[in-house]
């Protein structure tokens, strides 16, 4: 029976020949992944509650140290330092401060094309775009004990991109008018698997700031078979030897979606739902006091570079705050070899190390009545500081040219 | 074990994609006193609406519910209110985990429930096989049962309880 990539993985990893969607089947991920969250002592308490001694399979488990960077209290450094002992204790790796582990985990060459793996951060999902299957998960304390756990198999539905980007418009503008065109629920239960020409044109920045919020249209996850853009990012960043794992010419597929990129232009969510997308300049000129670039979805050099490009010679408004995050260290040592890091200080913003807490007000959150436009992965109420103040997400250069304007504004008039 | 053939009323029956935050409204993410809660349960929607709802009373969701993340005082906002569980056309992926996570709420996805009842209906659902009764009207409707393994996860009192007594069962299997 033909499959899907995503298929494939599946059966692999439960031990049958074949899956088909809808089987519910017992699962063991090739590599399982969680973080310092806001609730870091609430997250590791049940382990206690439960008895846990140990992690299951901790060589196939990995402790990302990315929010709460850097510690802002005594009292969190000491929980800090209580739960990475734990980690050692239990032989699990620690990666402290390195990035947001979502990107980081590429970067150290621990996930491979054909692997499953599992987190309890839907924001895995970029990864997909390496041939591998990233599925989020309820239930991490299972796979932490038990090391397997029950799926179900998800149908898949075909996206086929053709066109070209046009300059000033990134990968998350395709995600924001996917899910501008099939809404919350559109992909409700299955996974999307990236495919066609415009797919193909897209480099791997963009295609990771396209699945990163994937579940915002109800799907599970998203997919690609590796194509050798794919392959040679990965090998690039080496690990483990892999095999790679591809969807038959005839696999069945739920449904398919087909996307011209041709001659798009910028999208935006407007605040307070995620799902509300409309095209950029609908929203043109709203007043802004912040503007942020970076988080798991954008802050790969990619988008650094598109921002430098805006902001070149230029200055930012005096009004706003612009706190520009590399998503990885790596990634920042790629912006400083290139002379981004320099055109971005010199026009006046703000730049930090690699951190999560930009994204969910943890650092300089916003005040009531504030205004942000951010590259950030929500724009619900209360994501970034007062739930008086609203969040505009768009991409890179939209954030770059309303920094400088001090409003909402258009990439492209600065290209 | 869990109490899995319930009856009760259609306490609501909310729109698509409901985000269970709403129950309790945006400002009020942060509150966890039940008390506080009930008064708070669905201000923006119906004012008096906890003096109206019966303990055992069901929600119907259109499809999608449970977008976003949900806080704490969601499920202290339910349980002040007594409700028995939630019936909808479809949940996001990770609504019926969590709930099994918790043991609470039953959930059940019913393709079809929100076009098949009305406010105040009285209805008998069995969240196990997913069999709804619709008592008012006499229709019979068919939903999705609930997967084996969640539905142990469920009856031993959600996933901590359930981990809990695997790794029990694994150390008295090493004592034997």
């Amino acid at each position: 029976m033909p499959m899907t990539v995503t298929e494939k993985i599946l059966a692999r990893v439960s031990g049958n020949s074949q899956v088909k969607p809808g089987d519910r089947v017992k699962i063991t991920p090739d590599l399982a992944m969680w973080y310092n969250s806001v609730n870091t002592e609430h997250f590791f308490a049940p382990l206690e509650r439960v008895g846990a001694t140990k992690v299951a399979d901790p060589e196939k488990r990995i402790f990302f140290i990315d929010h709460h960077t850097p510690v802002k209290s005594v009292e969190y450094a000491n929980v800090l330092n209580k739960v990475k002992k734990m980690h050692q204790d239990w032989g699990v790796r620690v990666v402290e401060r390195m990035g947001i582990g979502h990107q980081v985990m590429g970067e150290m060459g621990a996930v491979r094309p054909g692997m499953y793996i599992t987190h309890f951060d839907s924001a895995i999902v970029s990864m997909g775009c390496l041939g591998l299957l990233p599925l989020p998960t309820g239930e991490l304390l299972r796979y932490m004990v038990e090391g397997s756990g029950y799926v179900t198999v998800p149908a898949t539905v075909k996206v086929v991109l053709t066109g070209e980007i046009p300059k000033g418009v990134q990968g998350r503008d395709v995600w924001l008018r996917i899910l501008a065109e099939v809404g919350p629920s559109g992909g409700q239960g299955r996974i999307l698997e990236y495919t066609g020409p415009g797919y193909e044109a897209m480099d791997m920045d963009s295609r990771m700031g396209m699945m990163n919020t994937t579940t915002y249209c109800g799907a599970v996850s998203a997919i690609a078979s590796p194509d050798q853009k794919a392959l040679d990012w990965v090998d690039a960043h080496p690990g483990e030897p892999y095999e790679a794992v591809y969807s038959d010419p005839d696999a069945h597929y739920d449904d398919e979606w087909y996307f011209d990129l041709t001659g798009m232009e910028p999208y935006i969510a407007v605040p307070p739902k995620p799902y509300d997308v409309r095209p950029l300049r609908e929203v043109l000129g709203t007043t802004i006091h912040q503007a942020y670039l970076g988080s798991c979805a954008s802050g790969r050099v990619e988008d650094l570079r598109l921002a430098a490009q805006v902001l070149k010679g230029q200055q930012k408004h005096p009004d706003v705050r612009v706190n520009v995050v590399p998503t990885s260290n790596l990634i920042m040592q790629e912006a400083a070899r290139e002379g981004i890091v320099t055109t971005l200080v010199e026009s006046g913003i703000f730049l930090s190390s690699p951190s999560c807490d930009y994204c969910f007000g943890n650092a300089s959150p916003l005040g009531d009545g504030e205004v942000c436009v951010s590259t950030g992965t929500l724009n619900i109420t209360g994501r970034m500081g007062s739930t008086k103040a609203q969040i505009y997400t768009v991409n890179a250069g939209v954030v770059a040219a309303s920094a400088i304007e001090g409003k909402i504004a258009d990439p492209r008039n600065y290209l | 074990m869990a109490d899995w053939v319930r009856q009760g009323r259609v306490a609501w029956i909310f729109e698509e994609n409901f985000v269970p935050d709403d129950l309790m409204g945006a400002d009020n993410l942060t509150v966890e006193d039940p008390k506080v809660l009930k008064s708070l349960a669905m201000k923006d929607y119906e004012s008096g609406f906890s003096e109206k709802v019966q303990p055992g009373d069901f929600f119907v969701g259109k499809s999608n519910y449970g977008y976003a993340r949900a806080h704490a005082g969601v499920n202290i906002t339910m349980k002040a209110l007594g409700i028995g569980g939630i019936i909808a056309d479809s949940f996001t992926l990770g609504y019926p985990v969590g709930a099994a996570n918790n043991a609470y709420p039953l959930v059940l996805t019913c393709p079809g429930i929100s076009q098949k009842v009305s406010r105040w209906d009285q209805l008998e659902v069995d969240f196990k096989s997913g069999v709804v009764k619709n008592l008012t009207t006499e229709e019979i409707i068919q939903g999705i049962p609930t997967p084996e393994d969640m539905v142990r996860m469920i009856e031993v009192g959600g996933l901590e309880a359930d981990v809990r007594r695997n790794l029990e069962a694994q150390k008295n299997l090493k004592s034997i």
